[in-house]
């Protein structure tokens, strides 16, 4: 009888992990649990070996280590590059010349007005028409420069967003971590607390790259992939952000340049690297532009006969070349602006049939000797290079088109691929780790038989007894 | 392999979003006839589409150009083919001269013709296309010929400059599509010669009436050549436009390559997606109807 009971017993046990298995299985990064059972130690009787039922070993997991490592890995990945294709599709508008608006047209709209100036250099029409289709460029490039200044700012938001997150789930992990040393002190395992702190491990993971190793007394040491130390047993540590940069447990040594993938190295590059790239390239084409109409410009003449004037307003940065904030601040010279009979259209004279300046600046638009760098931010902004171009201003700006493409189009492969890994992975540790309900029911069934087995046999126990007490 | 209901589930969530992600892109190709909707979607064909409409853009604005030098040459043509059969005209009156029998009454009345042929002459130099003169070199707003008398003597000012109009026909290529009249009218003693044969008809001098045939002759002969250079200019202008139009066309050709999908292609490619996304629906819905609780009574 006392077997009976034990079967019962353990077959309510049986029942209880399989019914949170039932429970659970939608439960994501769940791990299925099983009953270990094994036969009480047998009694030895007179040289007989008696068994005495059944009992509990212990309830484990079907954990897959290696697996879950890798998909906490690429979660990672994914994590770095969903935000940066997200960031880039913005960045990508701001570039969109598919439609056939944008800079590019601005910028032949501008040329093709001097070319009606050019076929007729007194007339006012084209003058007026000329300031408009400038103007027009010059709006273009201010409103791009502000548009990718925002998408920076809007990056320095996300990151403090991520940021506390980060410090968040740091120390839900460390306070998970001093659970888990608690309750499996005595040997058995934490099993649905370690589910718990897999989750978080994995949430950290899509926020930062990071490195962790579990201690023997079942606690998880963190780091992040620079080395900083984010949690440690029942420790965690903070990153905080002061304006643009960022520190480690409050030291004031600026860590963004090391701080690598996930989210937050996702905000970063693009932050630091991608977007001040393009505005450099974007400031580097407007001073080029600023810079060589206003040569050509300053030497010809206005309708009123006076030279020396600009057509754009020149750059006042000190340093001569720095075009740094030209697409922010390029503009029409108050030369012109509002005065389009001071546009120095002749070469020679004020004439009204002069022509000869207009056919030099217009000459710009084709010229393919013009002397342009081209900038490249690696190490997010702590190596900054330029290379120097010989090309036509409409090419070099072709090109940062094409190179906007090509980053979107790849970032967004990477993302696809990974994102197809990490479902092919998943599917491997489900295959290990998820709970499959028919399997469950069948289970279900089998303890159900098993129970009810058990019970026959107190039954039929029962009544041997009291046949045995009739007599 | 064992496979998890949760992950059969989230199996079937990702397929059709996936398959609802293509249908949208083959959607979205359909609805907007472009290939490219976005720099990522073809960054190469993109650049090479922007170059090529950068190039169409310069096409049209320099065939504007040479539609408008092309008025230039047809008015200047004109303009000298006249001027030329004044010249002829101021000739055949010198040549009628030249033997000094003629009446004085003739001789004033041939003196008045000549003194009309020097004002049609002024006139044609202030030929204005537009509201502006062609042959006053840039001074475009400025009367170009001005003709005086002072004394009793006759004489014709330039007030123009020495510049040659010029236009944008091609990269970095410009054509000269207007003459100053210095070198046209002054230079050439067109003007000089008429004035001088009036003189000399007043005055009966036969010999000098003589000399202004042969100067009036050497005017013809310069302007029939410029009216040639003139004809060659247009002509090169009228190949450049053919040049242009092909050219023009091909460019379109290449940016409808790169950049409009092939509608019959791509409706049946957003059928096929929509098939995929029905069969998907479909099977999904019956895949989560079975559970092995059905069974179990």
């Amino acid at each position: 009888m006392n077997i009976g009971r034990d079967a019962l017993l353990t077959y309510e046990l049986a029942m209880q992990v399989t019914s949170h298995n039932i429970a659970n299985a939608m439960t994501p990064g769940y791990t299925r649990q099983s009953i270990d059972l094994e036969a009480q130690t047998p009694l030895s009787l007179g040289g007989l070996q008696l068994g005495m039922g059944v009992k509990a070993n212990s309830v484990s997991q079907a954990f897959d280590q290696y697996t879950s490592r890798s998909i906490q890995q690429n979660t990672s990945t994914l994590a770095e590059n969903d935000a940066k294709a997200t960031a880039l599709s913005y960045l990508e508008n701001i570039f969109n010349e598919a439609t056939g608006q944008g800079l590019n047209q601005a910028m032949a709209d501008f040329w093709n007005a001097w070319q009606d100036l050019a076929n007729n250099p007194g007339g006012v029409t084209e003058r007026t028409a000329l300031l408009d289709k400038a103007a027009a460029l010059t709006t273009q490039f201010r409103s791009m420069s502000a548009d990718l200044n925002q998408v920076k700012q809007s990056m320095n938001t996300n990151l403090t967003a991520s940021i506390t997150e980060l410090n968040q789930t740091a120390q839900q992990i460390a306070s998970l971590n001093e659970k888990i040393v608690a309750s499996e002190s005595n040997g058995t395992k934490a099993n649905d607390l370690r589910d718990q702190r897999n989750n978080l491990v994995e949430k950290l993971g899509s926020l930062i790259g990071t490195n962790y190793y579990e201690n023997d007394n079942g606690s998880l040491t963190i780091l992040s992939k620079d080395g900083s130390l984010l949690v440690n047993g029942n420790q965690s540590w903070k990153l905080s952000q002061v304006g643009e940069q960022v520190y480690w447990n409050g030291i004031p040594t600026d860590l963004s340049a090391k701080l690598t993938g996930g989210k937050i190295g996702a905000w970063l590059d693009i932050r630091d690297e991608i977007v001040p790239q393009y505005l450099a390239n974007l400031d580097e084409l407007a001073g080029t532009l600023i810079q060589n109409v206003n040569a050509i410009h300053s030497f010809g003449f206005s309708l009123s006969g006076t030279t020396g004037l600009n057509f754009f307003e020149p750059l006042t940065n000190p340093v001569p070349g720095d075009f740094s904030g030209a697409s922010a601040l390029i503009q029409l010279s108050s030369d012109v602006r509002g005065n389009p009979a001071n546009i120095a259209a002749g070469g020679l004279s004020g004439n009204p049939g002069d022509n000869e300046n207009a056919l030099g600046i217009l000459n710009l638009q084709t010229d393919n000797s013009i002397q342009v760098r081209k900038w490249t931010y690696a190490g997010r902004g702590t190596n900054i290079s330029s290379a120097l171009q010989t090309t036509t201003m409409e090419d070099y700006y072709r090109s940062l088109v094409g190179d906007m493409g090509i980053l979107t189009s790849g970032v967004t492969q990477n993302r696809d691929f990974t994102q197809t890994m990490i479902d092919r992975m998943n599917e491997v540790r489900d295959s290990v780790s998820g709970v499959n309900l028919d399997e469950e029911m069948t289970e279900l069934m089998k303890i159900q038989r098993g129970y009810e087995a058990a019970a026959k046999l107190i039954s039929i126990s029962d009544e041997m007894l009291k046949s045995l007490m009739q007599v | 392999m064992r496979i998890s209901t949760q992950s059969l589930y989230r199996g079937i969530e990702q397929r059709i979003l996936s398959i609802t992600d293509q249908l949208k892109r083959a959607e979205e190709k359909v609805a907007t006839g472009k290939n490219m909707n976005r720099p990522s979607d073809n960054p190469v064909g993109l650049v090479n589409a922007l170059g090529l409409r950068n190039g169409l853009s310069r096409m049209e604005q320099y065939q504007r150009n040479m539609d408008m030098g092309k008025s230039w040459l047809d008015l200047s043509g004109t303009v000298v083919e006249q001027a030329s059969n004044v010249a002829q005209q101021a000739q055949a009156i010198a040549l009628n001269l030249q033997d000094g029998t003629q009446t004085p009454e003739m001789r004033s009345a041939l003196a008045t013709q000549v003194g009309l042929l020097l004002d049609q002459a002024v006139s044609l130099g202030n030929t204005q296309l537009s509201g502006k003169y062609i042959f006053a070199g840039y001074r475009t707003n400025t009367q170009p010929f001005t003709k005086s008398t002072s004394g009793g003597v006759e004489t014709v000012q330039y007030n123009g400059d020495m510049n040659d109009f010029q236009i944008q026909v091609g990269p970095q290529e410009s054509l000269e599509i207007g003459k100053n009249g210095q070198g046209l009218f002054m230079d050439s003693g067109f003007f000089d010669s008429l004035i001088r044969l009036k003189q000399a008809i007043g005055n009966n001098d036969t010999a000098a009436i003589q000399q202004e045939a042969t100067n009036l002759q050497k005017v013809e002969d310069l302007f029939n050549a410029q009216v040639s250079d003139i004809g060659i200019r247009q002509g090169r202008i009228s190949d450049k436009q053919e040049i242009l139009k092909g050219l023009k066309l091909n460019f379109q050709n290449q940016i409808a390559n790169i950049e409009n999908i092939d509608q019959t292609q791509a409706i049946l490619e957003m059928k096929e997606k929509q098939n995929a996304y029905e069969v998907a629906l479909a099977a999904s819905g019956k895949i989560m109807q079975v559970s092995l609780l059905d069974y179990l009574k």
